[in-house]
């Protein structure tokens, strides 16, 4: 294939290397609250990444003369783990990577949130990459912002982080690494889908302008069934205990024994 | 009665309606946080506190001042009372009720009428529970109070101080509705755990005959002696100490400029 970059084909007959189609995402799986002294917490399975989110805040300005009078300030970090990819990006410490991802999420948050209703505080969110495998600043963004809505932070909306890009002169959505390595162009979004909002715009690579627009047009398609698996995992948290009780009712057992509740 | 959770971003109203959980924008309503929608009401399941003025809470002494105390709300804003508003001399870490009396543009809050809280336990659950640990008009709480024997005061800022009687009841009690609150028929599984944990069991009159001696301030604060301050306080002539307007040592220096040295006049006969 003249288009690609390396030698091998990353679409055979319309499939892609996974057996999916252009417009297919890796299975999904979401979580939320699963870190309790966090204020809020979230936790992302996207194909082969995983990684941990937790949110705590609003809170008192550390450094003091980082307050702001008018509004709350947020504070990113993003990190992989050492373990978590057989490759170089996967090194320990703060790098330039974590420093770019952990600076665009903190732009993505604070055009998410209402950060003037909380004049004074910061929010420190925290993504943490336990397994990486291509897409990982999306996940990552996906994870934060189930974390932001778990800690009842209020948002304007939940952003969705979703990745395009062209391989093998294609548009797909949901690039894996081998995509993402050997493909021609990385288009990562975060998008609000109730609004039509893009709270992130990355690009690597080349792209024409009907190029870009399609991959537009994939993403928010695609944030659309990021979102599902969002609101999902935000209503199971507190479907959870009904269902508890509701089956211990049942049985005429009549709520919760004191020796199962923590007290702090 | 419909009920369901709603999301941040989810449009509840097309008109603008200031409420708790909730922003406009282009004049309709959306929610911002994890809520419920009943009944068209907006109830957030999650939230830090905000002071506002009137509110009974529940603080701990974070720093002892010269002339204030600053107090540690459970809230990403502090409390102050000033000394002029107490006779007691609180300690860092001391435990208190009290209530706002001011709150300001940024949400820090003047509170006044402190009473100093010992002997009992504090425990914190999610300020946005308080509602229903009360229950309407006082229900949830009597309850409590009357199965566990105990005093038990609730600050709305997410802080509940119990003492005497059954204290671990109380404070499972109180988790517990915290962590069922949004589930249909709360009330009655909690009569339940309550009976079943205390054996006791009170009919409705009897709760609302159990109007113990409370060693704790009422919730509605109405029931205390209220301490002087401000305008309560008798007019004296002169306050202790310092200099000021009342001191015989002269005008304050501020008449004469801001600081720094007298340089108008000869020297003053101290």
């Amino acid at each position: 294939m003249s288009t690609s970059v390396g030698t091998e084909k990353l679409i055979v007959n319309g499939k892609r290397l996974d057996g999916r189609s252009a417009s297919d995402l890796r299975p999904l799986k979401m979580e939320v609250g699963i870190l309790k002294k966090a204020n809020g917490s979230a936790m992302v399975e996207w194909g082969k990444n995983k990684v941990i989110a937790g949110v705590y805040g609003p809170r008192e300005v550390l450094p003091k003369h980082m307050t702001n009078p008018h509004k709350a300030i947020i504070k990113a970090r993003y990190a992989m783990a050492p373990f978590c990819s057989l490759e170089e990006h996967g090194r320990m410490g703060p790098n330039r990577r974590a420093h770019e991802i952990a600076k665009v999420a903190k732009h993505v948050f604070e055009n998410a949130v209402l950060v003037d209703q909380f004049p004074k505080t910061m929010i420190n969110v925290t993504m943490e990459v336990l397994q990486s495998d291509g897409g990982t600043r999306v996940s990552a963004i996906t994870a934060a912002s189930l974390a932001m809505a778990d800690a009842g932070i209020p948002m304007r909306g939940i952003p969705c982080g979703i990745a395009v890009g062209k391989i093998d002169g294609q548009m797909v959505v949901d690039l894996d690494k081998a995509e993402d390595n050997k493909g021609q162009s990385d288009m990562p979004l975060v998008v609000m889908p109730d609004t039509g909002e893009i709270l992130l715009f990355q690009m690597d690579g080349m792209l024409s302008k009907d190029e870009v627009a399609r991959g537009i047009d994939l993403a928010f398609e695609a944030a659309n069934k990021v979102r599902e698996k969002q609101v999902e995992a935000l209503k199971t948290k507190y479907e959870k205990v009904e269902l508890e009780i509701n089956g211990e009712n049942a049985g005429g057992d009549g709520g919760k024994p004191a020796s199962e509740i923590t007290v702090i | 009665m419909s009920k369901e959770i709603v999301l941040p971003g989810t449009r509840v109203a097309d008109n603008p309606v200031r409420c708790e959980g909730c922003f406009t924008e282009d004049g309709k309503t959306f929610t911002s946080v994890v809520s419920i929608l009943q009944d068209g009401k907006v109830i957030p399941l999650k939230g830090k506190y905000i002071p506002r003025v009137g509110d009974a809470v529940v603080g701990i002494v974070s720093d002892v001042r010269f002339t204030s105390f600053e107090v540690d709300l459970n809230s990403p804003y502090v409390g102050n009372i000033s000394t002029k508003d107490t006779r007691t001399e609180f300690e860092l870490g001391d435990v208190l009720v009290a209530k706002t009396r001011m709150v300001d543009e940024v949400h820090e809050a003047t509170l006044v009428e402190p009473v100093q809280l010992s002997g009992g336990r504090l425990i914190e659950f999610e300020p946005v529970k308080v509602p229903r640990i009360i229950g309407r008009s006082n229900s949830m709480l009597s309850m409590l109070k009357a199965y566990s024997k105990s005093d038990i005061v609730v600050g709305k800022n997410g802080r509940a101080y119990i003492k005497n009687g059954d204290v671990a009841l109380a404070a499972s009690a109180i988790l517990k509705i915290c962590h069922e609150a949004h589930v249909a028929g709360l009330t009655d599984r909690m009569k339940v755990f309550l009976e079943q944990k205390s054996g006791l069991s009170l009919s409705p009159e009897e709760i609302a005959a159990f109007e113990e001696k409370s060693e704790l301030p009422g919730q509605d604060f109405e029931t205390r002696e209220r301490l002087p301050f401000r305008e309560d306080r008798p007019f004296r002539e002169r306050p202790f100490g310092g200099g000021g307007r009342f001191s015989d040592r002269g005008p304050p220096r501020g008449d004469q400029g801001f600081g720094g040295p007298r340089r108008r006049g000869p020297p003053r006969d101290y």
